[in-house]
């Protein structure tokens, strides 16, 4: 039992830690930072990293394109795939067969990166926010578990409101969405959470810096300084001299940016946890 | 009809990929053929445009000093996942350029998927104006594609680049069909070299100890024993992430040895005749002597393991005693900082490269550097005109475009130029108000080393006396000695095989080789167990087919003689 609990708690630890300590850093000033050993606590309290970060127009231009994709795709996603597997799940339809082992070819296989980039271009979608949006419109994965949701409903809720002459979107609407609360929600979050951590569709299709969402400006910012400090010539001019002082570094810039790019979508959980607890399991027995 | 009938959506599922593969195979091969149509439609627009200015009714330059008439944009990507980009025009720089020079660059970002992007847009036919990259494989392929526009119609027009580079190391830069595509960035052409690497002490404690004499590597044998006694909390040799810098050790191990030998290369220099490095008894001294070192603890337990952040931690923290690195010119620097306001004299010093007793000290040259610089910015046939923009390269290189890179833009921090070719400060702002401008960025990409290099040295030695050993501190340690221990390596510039080819093939082999031996070598418990695994290097090399590399590469460099002293 004890050693039970010892192992939860050393892996509790061994992945809260980094975290912490990039909180940690995050409050520290700069220049203290880079003398290293900075753990749990900061040692020289400072805001300035904050303030900065916060104050960047950059990095609030990417909250914005991030908040805004994860707002719109996931109400995209999570609705059109609703309605796919919807359909999906209708006795009666002609060719389900097909699209299903359709479906499942693109879960199992893909062109590629270079077909994926001329599929873009030809549809006019680069370098514009509908590219983050609309290829992840339709999840197959997603799709298949609200179909074995949709498919353990009982039939008398349809064809009770089929009698009452409703038409197969109102059905949809009216009934079959408001019974689906767990799953919806457990799948929104899923996709939420995707869309607020996904950075490489971002990297290859968008290069206005104004549209970057912030998950790949913080991958910009990573890659930035690991070989600035070395990259010849580059920071000898005297004004590059000059900030010895700082209390914003690079180390300490990068880890505000990510904490602050964290805190939203950890906030949104506790909101979630009911649905989530309950919709885990939604999908894998069929009754 | 029922076997039919079950096997119907399997049936119609197979058809349709069939005829999606047959439609792809189709559609692929007209895309090429789009695409291969596509620049040759280009280039008799492109020409024609160009036309009227290359053979131009007036024949003259279409801009003298970077300026145009009509507004002049321009599509930039650098091909670097590291680069980063500050929108033109946010900085006092930047702004003057667009405000004075009507001139708005549009940098493409690399999203840390530089190569991709590259790939990407050479796949798709939409490369930008302008690309930065490294010179190689990717350039001539490029070429090769006919992608580029060559800039020999203009080097007579514009004269800054032909006279700041010079003719030989011009030539250097031609490809296969003699055309000139390169705008080659940071280099020195017949100027200062230049250099980077070498070997820096942490002054504090070598004053402690009595400043012992520090030259031979059996004089740092001693000077690391003695650190490693009376002062076990430091390290004694620190040799940067991943041990980069054991070359400068296998350089130290005789005469005109470069670090690129064991990089890069993979030969030595005898006399006329280039041969494989295993056959050059430096490596396998260096070898045994960093092997030594290692197992006595005399060189940092973690140099495997640590990272470019904790390395450079040490350093600004002083921890280490001795100090060998490929970029100690801007390392030194950074480690000295944090000391400015407090120490008498900066923290690390440069100094001259430890070697061998029986060598020449004058005659070891660590840091190899090319006179055409280090990458290179070519113009597409994207392009509208590639006149204009190589008649903005070239104002940008000469120093009155370099000035507005390394000074600021004039009425900021300068208003006037001394008659020494240096800026004079106004002493508008102070330092805080200084530090808060947003000066300038990170735009320079065809860099004029030369010019940097006469000019940097006047600013620094203009720099009050009591700042200057911190703020002056890489020119000074250039000047003294990383200037004078670099290699001219222009001789060797693009002698290597494409990486698709046997060649190419077996370099790449050769060089997994040399890394897994000197891994192996430092780790090793005993100088029989170097032994040992030196000879099975050698042998594993030439059974790679190091012969047939370094013959290649000995080709390559004779043609190269052959340009350059045209």
């Amino acid at each position: 039992m004890v050693f039970i609990y010892g192992s939860l708690v050393l892996l509790a630890f061994v992945t809260l830690y980094p975290f912490w300590n990039a909180l940690a850093i995050s409050f520290n000033a700069g220049f203290d930072t880079a003398k290293g050993g900075v753990t749990f606590w900061p040692r020289v309290f400072s805001l300035e990293n904050y303030k900065v970060v916060l104050q960047d127009q950059r990095l609030l231009d990417a909250f914005f394109v991030t908040a805004a994709r994860t707002a719109v795709g996931t109400a995209g996603t999570t609705f059109f795939t609703a309605m796919f597997a919807y359909a999906l799940s209708k006795r009666g339809l002609v060719g389900k067969k097909f699209y299903m082992i359709v479906c499942l070819i693109t879960m199992y296989f893909s062109g590629g990166l270079i077909p994926s980039y001329l599929l873009i271009r030809e549809l006019h979608l680069m370098n514009t926010f509908w590219v983050m949006v609309v290829p992840n419109l339709i999840s197959v994965w997603n799709m298949i578990i609200f179909r074995t949701f949709f498919l353990q409903l009982p039939d008398g809720l349809e064809e009770s409101a089929k009698i009452d002459g409703s038409n197969n979107f109102g059905i949809f609407f009216k009934i079959v969405l408001p019974v689906s609360g767990p799953v919806l929600a457990t799948l929104a979050l899923f996709t939420g959470v995707w869309h607020w951590n996904s950075w490489f569709d971002a990297s290859i299709y968008i290069t206005n810096q104004k549209l970057l969402p912030i998950q790949t400006l913080l991958s910009n910012i990573i890659n930035s300084n690991l070989t600035a400090d070395t990259a010849k010539f580059l920071k000898q001019t005297t004004v590059s001299m000059l900030d010895q002082q700082k209390a914003v570094t690079y180390k300490s810039l990068l880890m505000t940016t990510m904490v602050v790019s964290t805190i939203p979508i950890l906030a949104v959980y506790p909101f979630v946890q009911k649905y989530f607890a309950k919709g885990v399991l939604v999908g894998s027995l069929k009754e | 009809m029922q076997k039919v009938k079950l096997k119907s959506p399997i049936l119609w599922v197979a058809l349709i990929l069939l005829m999606v593969t047959v439609l792809a195979g189709c559609n692929s091969g007209k895309e090429n053929k789009v695409s291969e149509s596509k620049p040759a439609a280009t280039t008799p627009a492109s020409s024609s445009q160009a036309g009227p200015s290359q053979s131009s009714p007036d024949n003259g330059p279409v801009s003298t000093d970077g300026s145009f008439k009509e507004p002049l944009e321009m599509s930039w990507f650098v091909v670097y996942d590291w680069v980063t980009i500050t929108p033109w025009g946010e900085d006092l720089s930047t702004k003057w350029i667009k405000d004075n020079k009507n001139v708005q660059i549009n940098w493409v970002a690399a999203n840390g998927a530089a190569e991709q992007n590259f790939n990407n847009m050479v796949v798709s036919n939409s490369l930008p104006d302008v690309l930065t990259m490294d010179r190689g494989a990717n350039i001539e392929k490029l070429v090769n594609a006919n992608m580029l526009a060559p800039l020999d119609p203009y080097l007579d027009k514009y004269p800054n680049l032909k006279k700041w580079l010079g003719d030989d190391a011009l030539n250097m830069l031609r490809s296969a069909d003699g055309k000139l595509y390169q705008f080659p960035n940071w280099y020195t052409g017949a100027g200062e070299l230049g250099g980077n690497g070498g070997w820096m002490i942490q002054t504090k404690v070598y004053k402690e100890l009595g400043s012992p004499k520090l030259e031979t590597f059996e004089d740092l044998e001693q000077y690391l024993k003695l650190i490693k006694e009376k002062y076990p909390d430091m390290v004694p040799l620190d040799v940067q992430e991943k041990f980069t810098s054991f070359p400068i050790i296998y350089s130290g191990f005789g005469e005109n040895k470069t670090f690129a030998n064991v990089d890069k290369f993979f030969f030595f220099q005898d006399g006329d005749k280039l041969r494989p490095i295993f056959d050059d008894p430096a490596l396998k001294k260096a070898l045994l002597y960093a092997s030594q070192l290692f197992r006595n603890k005399l060189i940092t337990q973690d140099a495997f393991t640590q990272t470019y952040d904790q390395y450079m931690e040490k350093v600004k923290a002083g921890k280490a005693a001795v100090v060998v690195s490929a970029d100690a010119f801007n390392q030194g620097a950074e480690g000295s900082k944090a000391g400015r306001l407090v120490d008498t004299e900066p923290l690390y010093k440069a100094i001259w490269p430890i070697h061998d007793p029986g060598v020449d000290a004058s005659k070891v040259k660590p840091d190899p550097k090319y006179r055409t610089g280090w990458n290179s910015t070519v113009i597409t046939k994207n392009a509208k005109d590639p006149e204009k923009l190589f008649a903005f390269m070239d104002w940008f290189t000469s120093p009155d475009g370099q000035r507005i890179r390394f000074d600021g833009p004039p009425g900021v921090l300068w208003d006037e130029i001394g008659a020494d070719g240096v800026v004079i400060q106004n002493n508008k702002y102070t330092e805080e108000e200084k530090s808060n401008l947003k000066l300038t960025s990170d735009f320079n990409w065809v860099a004029n080393g030369n010019y940097f290099g006469e000019i940097d040295i006047k600013t620094k030695m203009k720099i009050d006396e009591k700042a200057r050993p911190w703020d002056a501190w890489s020119t000074l340690a250039q000047k003294e000695v990383y200037g004078k221990t670099s290699f001219d390596a222009t001789q060797f510039e693009g002698i290597f095989p494409a990486p698709d080819t046997d060649e190419g093939i077996a370099d790449q082999r050769v060089k997994d080789i040399m890394s897994e031996l000197i891994a192996k070598a430092v780790f090793a418990k005993s100088d029989e167990a170097v032994e040992q695994l030196y000879e099975k290097a050698k042998a594993d090399a030439i059974e790679a087919g190091i012969g047939k590399v370094v013959a290649f590469k000995e080709a390559k460099w004779k043609e190269n003689l052959a340009k350059m002293n045209k």
